[in-house]
C-alpha cells in the first residue's frame, strides 16, 4: 500500500510537471519543435522509471557492496567536468544528443558511500575528533564540485552528509560546536562573489531593484499573487512570458501557483508530503543500519531540494537554481530523483519484509 | 539484556532523529504554506504589479499619405522597411552572440563605443538600427542565419519608411519625417495632421521582453490623406538642373528658383540650393535641417534693384510722376545728405521706362523721396512685405521692414532701390504678382487638394486675391517698362523668343555684420509670356564668384532657358499676335542716354527738347547746370522750351512747352 501511494505520488508529480512544461513551452520557443522539452522530459521520466524499478529490486547488501564503486564513478564524472567542460562554469558533460550534470549523481554516490561507512561504525565510537574527521572528508571529497564551481550544490552536499551523521545519532553538541565555523564558511562563500552577494541582497530587499536584482523574486511572488485560490487557469498564465526566469525549471512551482492557485499548490504539497513521510517512515521501520541511512539520506535529498525550491519561490530564501524533484524540467535531476525513489521503494519493500 | 537495551536505545535514538527530521520537514512545509497563502491573498501590491506589467497599450500607426505633384507623380510615399532590435541582456552574457552582434554592428556602420553602450543596457529590447536599407537587411539576415541567432535575442520589426523618389530635387518642398513618421519639415510638417495615418490603440499583453502578444490580428489603422501639390515636376526638374549647372558655372554659394502661376498663386516650382537628400538616414538629414533652409521662403536678403519696380509703380499710382516725365539721373553719382548714391550705368536724362530698364539707383531713390515715407510705407505694407505671405509651408520668414516712423530720409532713398528692407523671394514674387493680375496681389499656395484614402477630395485650395494695390493703368505701364528691361535694358538675356518675357534684374550687395560686402546676390524676377503672363519666375544666385555677378548676366539666362524649355515641354502655343513695344519703340521712346547733351548740341534728333536758341526762351540745357548744383531731384515734364521752373521742398519741377 505504502509503495503504491509512493509510486502514485511520484508519478502524479511527474504528470503535473509534464503538463506545465507543455503550458510554459507553448509560449517560449527553444527550437523549431515546440514539443522538444516535453519530449525530452518524457524520455527522462521513462528512463527514470526503468532505473527506479531496477534500483527497487536491488537488495541492500548488494547496494552496500557496490556503493564504493558507484561513488568512484560519480566522483570521476564530476572531476571530468573540470577537464571537458567549456567556459568558466564547468558543470556539464556534453554528449551527442544530451548533456548530463554529474553533480546530481555525485549526490547519490556520496550518500551511498557514507551510509556504507557509517553503517560499519558504532554511534558511540564517533567522538568529536571522528566527527571532525568526517567533516573534513566531506569537504575534501566535494572539492571538485567546489572547483566547477557550484557552491550551491556544494553546500547541499555538505548538508546531506551532515544529515547522515545526524540520523546516525551523533551527539547534537558536536553539530552546535561546528555550526560556528560552518556558518563562517557559508558567509565567506556568500560575500566572496558579487553574484552571490547580489542574490542575497536581492533576497533581503527585492524592492530595492525590482527591475534588476530583485526581478526574479518579485516576479515569482507576483505569480502566487495573481494565482490566488484557484489560479488563472492552466495555460492561461502570463508570468511565464519571460517574467519568470526559468519558468519550466527552477520556478515551475510559481507557474503552477499562477495557473492553478493554492488548490494546485496544496496538491503538490500533499504529494511531496507523502513522498517524505513514506521515505522517513520506511527508514524508521528498517532495521539494517545501511538501509536505514541510505533510505533516510535519499528522502533528505528529495525533501531538502523540494523545500528549498519552494522557499525560493516565495522569497523566503535567496534565489538558487534548484529543480523541484519530479516536476521541474531536467534529465539529470529527474534520473537522480528516480534513483532515490528506487532506493526508497526498496526500503519500503524491506521494511515490510522486516515486519 | 544490557545488549538488548543498548540496541533498543540505539534504535530509538536513530528513529527519534528520523522522526525529528520528519517533523522539521513538516514544519518547514507548513511555513511555506503560510507564506504562499499570504502571497496569494493578502498582497495587493503584488496583484497590481501582475496587472500592470503585462497590460500595455500599443498604438498602431497607419500608413502615411502620399505627397503628389500636380500631375500625380509621387513626391513622398511610405514603403515597407525593416528595423533591427536586439536583446542586450541575453547577448552580453554570451561571447559568441556578442561577436555576431559586433559583426552586424560594423556592417551597419555603428561605432564600437555605441554598440558597447547598447549592449550594456539592462533591458531585453533595444533598437540596434531603424529602417535598414534592403542591402543591409539582406546582409544582416545572412549573419543571423550563419550564427543561428534565435528570435529571442535579435530580430526585425516591419515598419514604414518614407521614400522620396525625387530626393534632392523636391527636398525643400516635401521636407522629411523622423523614423517615427512624424513630419519634421516642409509639407511633411505643415500637413502632418492630414498626412499621418490614423492611430489604433489596442490593449495587449506584453512579455518581459516588452514584446507584444497579440491574440487577434488588429484592425488595420486608417491610412493618412493624400496631399496633392501644385508642383509641376517638369518645371521643377528643369529649374533644378539649370540652377545646378548655374551654381557650378558661376561658382555660387547657393541659389533659388521660385515659380508661381501668375493668375492663381499656385507655386509650380520651388528649388533651393544647397539641398539635401531626404532619403538618406533621417538622423543625418535632421542635423542638416538647420543649416539648409529653403531659401525661397526661409531666408531673407535685400532685394536690391528688383524692388525698384514697386517704387516706380507706387509713384505712378499716386500720380507723383506721370509716365512721360523725364528725370535727371546725375550721371551716375548723386550725393544725398551724407551718402553718395551710384549707378552702375551712368545715365543723364531718363524717363521711367529707362530708369527701370537701366536700373538707376539715383532716380529710384529720388522718386522714393518724392513719394514720401508714410505713403511709400502704406504701399509696401499692402504688398505684403514684413508679413508672412501665408504660403502653406512651415517656418516662413517674415523679413525685416521697419515702420516709417523709424525711417530717416536716407532710409527712404535707399528703400527706393531695394535697400533697407529684407525680404524672402516668396514675398517678392507675391508682390510682383500684382503686375500679372491687374493690380491684385495673389495669395501663394502649394497644396491644391487634400484627398482622403478613399479618393474623396476633403479640402481644396482656391485662388485668393488679396488687396488691389495698383490700378490697371499703372499695371499696363509697368508691364511695358518691364518689357523694356528685356528688350534693351539690363535683362536682355532673359528674353524668350516667341513667348516674350518681361522682368527686372537685381544685383544686391550682401550685408555682413551690418556692412555691405563685395559679395553679391544676383537675381532676375520676371514673367512670361509677356502678353498674357502665365508664369512668374524668380531666380537668384547667392555669391556668384566666377567673375560675373550681375543679375542680368547670371540669373537672367537661367530664367530664359528654363521657361523656354518649360513652354516647349508643355507645348504652350506662343501668342499669335503680340502687342510688343519693340515694334514701335523708337517712335515713342527715344533713348535718353548719357550722351543726351551731345545730341542736344548737334541740333537734335530728339524731339523732346528743342535746340532752337532764338527767342528768349531758355532751353533745358541752359538751366541744367544751375539746377544740378541744388542737388535736388529734377523732374522734367513736357517738351520744348523751359516754360516754368518750380523749386519745391523735395524736388525741382521743370515744365517745358513747345511754344
Amino acid at each position: 500500500m505504502k509503495a503504491k501511494l509512493f509510486i502514485f505520488s511520484v508519478f502524479t508529480l511527474c504528470a503535473i510537471g509534464m503538463l506545465f512544461i507543455l503550458s510554459i513551452t507553448s509560449v517560449r520557443m527553444y527550437s523549431k519543435d515546440p514539443f522538444v522539452l516535453f519530449k525530452k522530459q518524457l524520455t527522462s521520466i521513462f528512463l527514470g522509471f526503468m532505473i527506479m524499478f531496477l534500483v527497487s529490486k536491488l537488495p541492500f547488501h548488494v547496494m552496500k557492496k557496490i556503493s564504493l564503486v558507484i561513488f568512484i564513478i560519480s566522483f570521476v564524472l564530476v572531476l571530468s567536468t573540470l577537464f571537458v567542460g567549456e567556459g568558466k562554469v564547468k558543470r556539464w558533460i556534453h554528449l551527442p544528443g544530451f548533456s548530463i550534470q554529474p553533480v546530481e549523481f555525485f549526490k547519490i554516490g556520496i550518500i551511498l558511500l557514507y551510509s556504507n561507512v557509517l553503517s560499519k561504525i558504532k554511534r558511540e565510537d564517533i567522538d568529536f575528533y571522528a566527527f571532525l574527521l568526517f567533516a573534513v572528508s566531506f569537504f575534501v571529497l566535494s572539492i571538485p564540485v567546489l572547483l566547477q564551481p557550484d557552491y550551491g550544490n556544494f553546500l547541499l552536499i555538505m548538508l546531506f552528509c551532515f544529515s547522515l551523521l545526524f540520523i546516525k545519532g551523533v551527539k547534537m553538541r558536536y553539530f552546535f560546536l561546528t555550526s560556528a565555523p560552518v556558518l563562517a564558511l557559508f558567509f565567506f562563500f556568500a560575500v566572496s562573489s558579487t553574484y552571490r552577494m547580489n542574490r542575497i541582497l536581492a533576497f533581503l530587499d527585492p524592492w530595492k531593484d525590482p527591475q534588476g536584482k530583485g526581478f526574479q523574486i518579485i516576479q515569482s511572488m507576483v505569480a502566487y499573487s495573481s494565482g490566488g485560490l484557484s489560479g488563472v487557469g492552466i495555460g492561461e498564465g502570463t508570468q511565464k512570458l519571460f517574467f519568470l526566469p526559468e519558468a519550466h525549471n527552477d520556478f515551475i512551482i510559481s507557474s503552477i501557483a499562477e495557473e492553478t492557485g493554492m488548490v494546485g499548490i496544496l496538491l503538490i504539497i500533499l504529494l511531496l508530503f507523502f513522498v517524505i513521510f513514506i521515505g522517513f517512515s520506511s527508514a524508521i521501520s528498517l532495521k539494517d543500519e545501511f538501509a536505514k541511512l541510505v533510505v533516510a539520506g535519499s528522502t533528505f535529498i528529495i525533501g531538502v531540494e523540494a523545500v528549498m525550491n519552494l522557499y525560493v519561490s516565495v522569497g523566503l530564501m535567496p534565489a538558487k537554481g534548484l529543480p523541484f524533484p519530479f516536476v521541474s524540467y531536467g534529465g539529470s535531476s529527474m534520473l537522480k530523483s528516480f534513483t532515490l525513489a528506487g532506493i526508497i521503494l526498496s526500503g519500503i519493500a524491506h521494511a515490510e519484509d522486516d515486519r | 539484556m544490557a545488549f538488548s537495551d543498548k540496541s533498543k536505545k540505539k534504535e530509538k535514538s536513530n528513529n527519534f532523529r528520523l522522526k525529528l527530521s520528519l517533523f522539521v520537514f513538516s514544519a518547514l512545509i507548513f511555513g511555506y504554506i503560510v507564506r504562499a497563502f499570504y502571497l496569494s491573498f493578502y498582497s495587493d501590491n503584488l496583484k497590481n504589479i501582475a496587472e500592470s506589467q503585462k497590460k500595455t497599450t500599443i498604438v498602431l500607426k497607419g500608413k502615411r499619405g502620399e505627397i503628389l505633384s500636380s500631375e500625380n507623380e509621387i513626391l513622398a510615399k511610405d514603403i515597407p522597411s525593416y528595423s533591427l532590435w536586439i536583446n542586450p541582456l541575453s547577448i552580453s552574457k554570451d561571447e559568441r552572440k556578442k561577436e555576431a552582434v559586433l559583426i552586424i554592428a560594423s556592417k551597419l556602420g555603428i561605432k564600437p563605443s555605441e554598440i558597447e553602450k547598447k549592449l550594456s543596457k539592462k533591458t531585453h529590447f533595444i533598437w540596434l538600427k531603424r529602417q535598414l536599407s534592403e542591402q543591409e537587411f539582406i546582409s544582416v539576415s545572412e549573419i543571423i542565419r550563419k550564427y543561428g541567432l534565435s528570435e529571442q535575442i535579435i530580430g526585425f520589426i516591419k515598419e514604414w519608411k518614407r521614400f522620396y523618389p525625387y530626393g534632392e530635387v523636391t527636398a525643400h518642398i516635401t521636407g522629411f519625417t523622423n523614423v517615427d513618421s512624424e513630419g519634421l519639415s516642409g509639407l511633411e510638417l505643415y500637413y502632418d495632421d492630414y498626412l499621418k495615418g490614423g492611430k489604433v490603440k489596442i490593449n495587449v499583453l506584453r512579455d518581459a521582453l516588452g514584446r507584444i502578444i497579440m491574440k487577434m490580428p488588429p484592425e488595420e489603422p486608417p491610412k493618412g490623406n493624400i496631399i496633392k501639390t501644385t508642383i509641376d515636376m517638369d518645371l521643377q526638374l528643369i529649374l533644378y538642373k539649370e540652377l545646378k549647372e548655374g551654381m557650378e558655372k558661376f561658382k555660387a554659394k547657393g541659389a533659388f528658383a521660385l515659380a508661381m502661376r501668375a493668375k492663381t498663386g499656385e507655386i509650380i516650382a520651388a528649388v533651393s540650393f544647397p539641398t539635401y537628400n531626404p532619403n538618406i538616414h533621417q538622423e543625418i538629414a535632421e542635423s542638416l535641417r538647420k543649416s539648409i533652409l529653403a531659401n525661397f521662403y526661409q531666408t531673407v536678403f535685400e532685394p536690391g534693384s528688383t524692388f525698384k519696380v514697386f517704387t516706380i509703380a507706387v509713384a505712378l499710382e499716386e500720380k507723383i510722376v506721370s509716365p512721360d516725365d523725364v528725370f535727371y539721373c546725375y550721371e551716375g553719382e548723386w550725393k544725398f545728405q551724407t551718402k553718395v548714391i551710384n549707378d552702375v550705368k551712368k545715365i543723364g536724362y531718363a524717363n521711367l521706362e529707362q530708369i527701370i530698364a537701366y536700373s538707376s539707383n539715383i532716380c529710384a531713390a529720388q522718386i522714393a523721396l518724392m513719394i514720401g515715407k508714410r505713403r511709400f510705407w502704406s504701399y509696401i505694407d499692402k504688398l505684403g512685405f514684413g508679413k508672412k505671405t501665408g504660403i502653406d509651408l512651415p517656418g516662413e520668414e517674415r523679413g525685416l521692414f521697419w515702420h516709417y516712423s523709424r525711417w530717416y530720409d536716407l532710409d527712404l532713398a535707399s528703400l527706393g532701390f531695394g535697400h533697407f528692407i529684407a525680404t524672402t523671394p516668396m514675398q517678392i514674387i507675391v508682390a510682383f504678382s500684382a503686375f500679372a493680375n491687374n493690380g491684385y496681389v495673389v495669395k501663394p499656395y502649394i497644396v491644391k487638394q487634400i484627398i482622403s484614402p478613399f479618393g474623396d477630395v476633403i479640402a481644396e485650395t482656391k485662388t485668393e486675391m488679396k488687396d488691389k494695390v495698383f490700378s490697371e493703368k499703372t499695371v499696363q505701364l509697368m508691364k511695358k517698362f518691364l518689357r523694356a528691361v528685356v528688350l534693351y535694358g539690363t535683362g536682355k538675356r532673359a528674353e524668350i523668343p516667341l513667348y516674350l518675357s518681361a522682368g527686372k534684374t537685381g544685383t544686391s550687395k550682401k550685408i555682413e555684420n551690418g556692412f555691405y560686402t563685395q559679395k553679391y546676390f544676383a537675381t532676375f524676377l520676371g514673367f512670361a509670356p509677356y502678353d498674357d503672363p502665365e508664369v512668374i519666375l524668380y531666380v537668384g544666385f547667392d555669391e556668384p564668384s566666377g567673375g560675373m555677378y550681375y543679375g542680368g548676366e547670371v540669373a537672367a539666362p537661367v530664367f530664359s532657358s528654363s521657361l523656354q524649355k518649360y513652354f516647349a515641354k508643355k507645348m504652350v502655343p506662343p501668342p499669335a499676335e503680340s502687342s510688343d513695344i519693340a515694334d514701335n519703340q523708337d517712335k515713342i521712346y527715344p533713348s535718353y542716354t548719357s550722351d543726351f547733351s551731345d545730341s542736344l548740341t548737334s541740333s537734335g534728333s530728339y524731339q523732346g527738347f528743342s535746340s532752337s536758341q532764338d527767342r528768349n526762351n531758355l532751353s533745358l540745357h541752359d538751366v541744367l547746370d544751375s539746377l544740378q548744383k541744388k542737388g535736388k531731384p529734377i523732374v522734367i515734364r513736357g517738351y520744348g522750351f523751359v516754360q516754368k521752373i518750380e523749386e519745391r521742398e523735395d524736388k525741382i519741377m521743370v515744365f517745358l512747352s513747345p511754344q
